[in-house]
């Protein structure tokens, strides 16, 4: 696909308005501009967690920070999993597939798309094969549909310190 | 000029400072003298050697940190040393992992924002080599009693050190009002330690607290802030500890509502992102995920409370009944 193509379907997706990747709000509100080329909507590319997007777990969940946008999110056990897949590069059909062996139904593949969705839509993963390694994803439990919650207040981009976080105060 | 050296100690951090000017030196002893809350051996040594230059430094981009007179860049091509380039013209290199620091700043040296500046790298260095000891730094005030321990989170003015002294008055200890250090322990449970056992209080609130005497005539804390330092202990004998496990968490704000205290809950992702907004995270992966993974934790173990606090909430003891009970 040329450049052309994938820009006019990112703006045939604004236009009909009904494109599930301009409708994502975080409490009520629009949060961003969404742009899923073509080529990341396929079944078939492969996306890997951003390489300054810092992960650490909680027991079953997750919590990530995006260095670059200082916004950080919360993802739940089966949104940890598949988080833990992008690590080393995976696909939506890898996705699927291995959320199915860990208890989702057919029922689910919409939770799982829109999953992914946010995260490319936060690009918190890019297209492109990851330099890490993938490890061996667990996941035990109930299956649960994966979901992410965006924290409001992103951290701040200029400090009084380096100890203290908050806001300065003009000079 | 003659050229000596001091030493002070900040929590785990050793430092030695070497510079030629008496008035760099003062300026250095005051920001370092704050940390106040003897520390067990071994600690961390950090070296920081300060010298004249006849250039000025542009800044930086601070694509590892910008705060509000420093950027902080990596050094990627010198084992992820540091620079630190400040608005006065002075810069700094230095290699976290080693404690070793070399500042260099215009030969205007008494210049008033030189000196402001200099306390910023005395914030970066500290921090560095806390971290680099395992610790991290967090802008947060603490009251404990027996087995509870809650951080109180607000930014500057928002009534965390007024908070703490009402609440000591009540029977209640503290580790300090802004500055404290957090690690998880070997079987994951939070360590909050001291750093600061001096509080700023600001005159204003002399009339809540007469046994403080007149506020006024206490040293000033910084030239940002009518605040005073007092300490705790000569005032509240017993105020303050060095050591405690967090419990609580209370994000404190103003009310204008005309009650003097409302109390509410805060979901696990509120307690979360407030306690986040309470250090400092660099733009390097591997310290930020250090310290988001210490405070993720730390933030799993706490309940959060949301604090509001009215004008009025000092005028009556029987206001913070609500607090006691909230933590019990």
């Amino acid at each position: 696909m040329t450049d052309s193509r994938a820009a006019s379907k990112e703006l045939a997706l604004r236009e009909t308005g009904t494109g599930e990747e301009n409708s994502l709000s975080f409490n009520g509100q629009p949060y961003a501009t969404i742009h899923v080329s073509m080529s990341d909507k396929s079944s078939s590319q492969v996306f890997s967690l951003r390489h300054d997007v810092v992960v650490t777990a909680l027991e079953r969940e997750a919590v990530l920070l995006d260095l670059e946008t200082k916004y950080f999110y919360s993802v739940n056990p089966a949104g940890w999993a598949i988080t833990q897949l992008f690590e080393g590069g995976a696909s939506r059909d890898d996705v699927r597939s291995r959320s199915a062996t860990w208890g989702a139904r057919n029922g689910d593949l919409t939770a799982i798309d829109e999953f992914v969705d946010r995260l490319v839509a936060e690009r918190l993963v890019v297209p492109g094969e990851s330099p890490f390694p993938a490890g061996e994803v667990v996941f035990d439990g109930a299956w649960a549909a994966p979901s992410v919650e965006k924290h409001r207040e992103p951290l701040q981009r200029v400090m009084v310190s380096a100890f203290d976080p908050t806001l300065p105060l003009a000079e | 000029m003659i050229t000596s050296s001091v030493r002070f100690g900040c929590g785990p951090v050793d430092v030695e400072l070497t510079c030629e000017s008496d008035r760099i030196r003062g300026k250095l002893a005051d920001t370092f003298g704050l940390y106040n809350v003897p520390w067990p051996d071994p600690r961390t040594p950090l070296q920081l050697d300060i010298n004249e230059a006849g250039e000025i430094s542009e800044l930086g981009p601070g694509r590892y940190l910008s705060c509000a007179r420093m950027n902080v860049d990596s050094l990627r091509d010198r084992d992820n040393s540091l620079s630190a380039t400040f608005r006065s013209g002075a810069v700094a290199t230095g290699n976290p992992a080693t404690g070793r620091w070399s500042v260099a700043i215009p030969r205007d040296a008494d210049d008033f924002w030189t000196l402001i500046d200099l306390e910023s790298l005395a914030s970066l260095v500290l921090t560095e080599a806390w971290r680099n000891a395992g610790w991290i730094p967090v802008h947060a005030g603490t009251v404990v009693h027996s087995s509870t321990c809650a951080l109180l989170c607000a930014g500057s003015g928002g009534g965390k050190t007024t908070l703490t002294a009402a609440l000591i008055r009540r029977g209640w200890q503290t580790l300090g009002d802004d500055k404290l250090l957090l690690r998880l322990r070997d079987d994951g449970t939070p360590e909050l330690r001291a750093l600061v056992h001096t509080f700023n209080l600001h005159p204003r609130s002399g009339s809540w607290f007469p046994e403080v005497g007149d506020i006024e005539q206490l040293p000033v804390y910084s030239e940002w802030t009518e605040k005073r330092k007092v300490h705790p202990d000569d005032v509240w004998s017993g105020a303050t500890l060095t050591q405690a496990t967090p419990t609580h968490l209370l994000d404190l704000t103003r009310n204008k509502s005309g009650k003097p205290i409302r109390i509410g809950s805060m979901t696990a992702g509120e307690v979360l992102s407030t306690l986040l907004h309470q250090t400092v995270v660099p733009g390097d992966r591997v310290k930020a995920r250090q310290i988001l993974g210490v405070i993720a934790a730390t933030a799993n173990a706490l309940s959060g409370l949301r604090v509001d606090l009215g004008d009025d909430v000092y005028a009556s003891p029987g206001y913070l009944t609500v607090i006691d009970e909230a933590l019990a």
